[in-house]
């Protein structure tokens, strides 16, 4: 982590992480939520990770911690995702985009958001509503609309899926990460 | 023995155990040092009432984050788990746990962010420090993230929070906790807190949480506390004074300075500041914390005399208020 610099994204990463979100939360939502904001990358790690971080943020980083420490911070404002291949969005985003927009989500029922905030997938009798649009990566909520992870859908259709005990999506990540491994 | 007080008489030997505090010591199986200072500090018999806490552990609370939930509803939530919350007397959004402490730690509610284990104690210096969401906040040693967290939701996760601490596994945590909580405003960074004195005149608050002997935790961790020597306390305590006088210099001119240390000890805290007030003359003061709570800091301790206006601190102890062995100070860097 030490070597780790944190630099403005560049337009190319930055326009792939906002496309992946806009098509998980609407082009809307996400351009008013990092409305004034700027997206931070980290190089120099094991893999590279995006900060959002507000103006006042970027620039008490780039004008003091950078200058004036000779230091790199360790973590800033919110943990967008991590950048490798493709852009794998963060779950502390999707938490915040998913309130905004209440899209691309499925509800499950109480006992299975614990069972799934235990590293479970979820089965089909599980899921109480869709919100859609539905992305590949989706929002797991509880019954009070608690973001409780993101699974990756394995069954597009949840209407046409017969099987009650199917898997039709797979825990990606959950709330008991933090326990867990943590960051 | 590094003595850090410079600017007043210290007579080593107040420690040195009188046989009522051996007798003491053989019967609660505490240092005899120690005891003899608690004897000193607060009377035989409010002695014996802090040495009877001993191990015996303390009362969980929380605090509810406001970030996420309204205290209403959560309270609602944990009763309906057979948890049972009763509101801390300074804090609105502070509860003890009165029943389910057990299941405190492991609830979906936890996981979401709903709220922070935390003892009261620990809730009091973010509260002391007021921030706006204007202000620039350093929080000196922050990890794992409990008064950060707070600090945040104070400042209803606007303005800056700059959290530093030299431990990786704790930053781990710190980060961890942030994600959690849903805190959206500070900048972590991993460094040893000294370096920090390079941003001079930069913050509009500084909290030092300072690393201390932890003679306040006596209830939950005594084991800890007998492994210690009286010679520790003054190797925290220039620490501390170093510490604290970095936190003067990168605090801005009319700023404030929040000390606390989990250390009912006078040598990591009175001296502490008697220390630094008397280096930096008038250019700092003492302020009041603006919250009735705990018992005032000494002026007089161990036949030695501190300055009146410590008493403006706040000590809190296990026996008398239930919450961790604590003390706060609230400081102002005059303006010119």
């Amino acid at each position: 982590m030490d070597s780790i610099v944190f630099a403005p994204i560049p337009s190319k990463i930055r326009d792939e992480v906002f496309a992946t979100l806009a098509q998980m939360f609407g082009y809307r939502n996400v351009r008013l939520f990092f409305k004034n904001k700027k997206l931070l990358i980290t190089k120099g790690g094991p893999r590279q990770e995006v900060f959002a971080v507000t103006i006042e943020q970027f620039n008490f980083i780039f004008n003091k911690v950078k200058t004036v420490l000779g230091r790199e911070p360790y973590c800033a404002g919110v943990f967008v995702g991590i950048y490798g291949k493709k852009f794998k969005p963060s779950l502390d985003i999707c938490e915040k985009l998913f309130k905004m927009a209440k899209r691309n989500a499925i509800m499950i029922n109480e006992q299975a958001a614990i069972l799934f905030s235990y590293g479970r997938d979820v089965m089909l009798k599980s899921v109480t509503k869709v919100y859609e649009p539905l992305h590949e990566i989706v929002v797991v909520i509880d019954p009070q609309e608690n973001v409780v992870g993101l699974c990756k859908l394995i069954m597009r259709n949840l209407n046409k899926t017969l099987c009650n005990e199917c898997i039709v999506c797979e825990n990606i990540i959950d709330k008991g990460w933090y326990l867990r491994k943590g960051h | 023995m590094i003595n850090p007080f410079k600017t007043f008489n210290i007579n080593l030997n107040y420690a040195k155990p009188s046989t009522l505090s051996l007798e003491l010591a053989k019967k609660y199986d505490f240092p005899s040092y120690l005891i003899e200072r608690y004897v000193k500090m607060l009377g035989y018999s409010e002695a014996v009432m802090l040495l009877n806490t001993i191990g015996k552990g303390l009362r969980k609370a929380i605090r509810c984050n406001r970030l996420k939930i309204s205290c209403k509803h959560l309270k609602q939530r944990l009763e309906r788990k057979n948890i049972i919350l009763k509101k801390i007397d300074f804090l609105d959004y502070g509860f003890w746990v009165i029943r389910g402490e057990d299941k405190i730690g492991h609830t979906i509610e936890y996981l979401y962010g709903f709220y922070y284990i935390q003892n009261p104690a620990s809730m009091l210096p973010p509260l002391i420090l007021a921030p706006t969401p204007e202000d620039v906040v350093l929080d000196m040693c922050a990890a794992p993230g409990g008064k950060t967290t707070h600090l945040a939701e104070i400042m209803e996760n606007k303005g800056i929070i700059v959290a530093t601490d030299i431990s990786r596994e704790k930053m781990k945590a710190l980060r961890s906790h942030l994600s959690r909580m849903g805190v959206e405003n500070v900048i972590a960074i991993r460094m040893d807190v000294r370096e920090i004195r390079r941003l001079r005149n930069t913050f509009t608050k500084v909290l030092l949480d300072a690393p201390c002997s932890g003679e306040g935790l006596i209830s939950i961790d005594p084991e800890s506390i007998r492994r210690r020597r009286v010679e520790d306390l003054y190797i925290m305590a220039s620490k501390q004074v170093e510490l604290l006088k970095i936190a003067y210099e990168v605090v801005k001119e009319d700023g404030e300075i929040v000390y606390s240390t989990c250390s009912i000890a006078p040598e990591e805290n009175e001296f502490v500041l008697n220390e630094i007030l008397n280096t930096l003359e008038d250019r700092i003061l003492i302020e009041s914390p603006g919250i009735n709570v705990g018992v005032p800091g000494f002026t007089e301790v161990f036949n030695i005399k501190l300055r009146s206006d410590l008493r403006k601190c706040i000590r809190l102890y296990p026996h008398k208020h239930s919450t961790e062995g604590f003390f706060i100070c609230k400081l102002r860097k005059k303006g010119r």
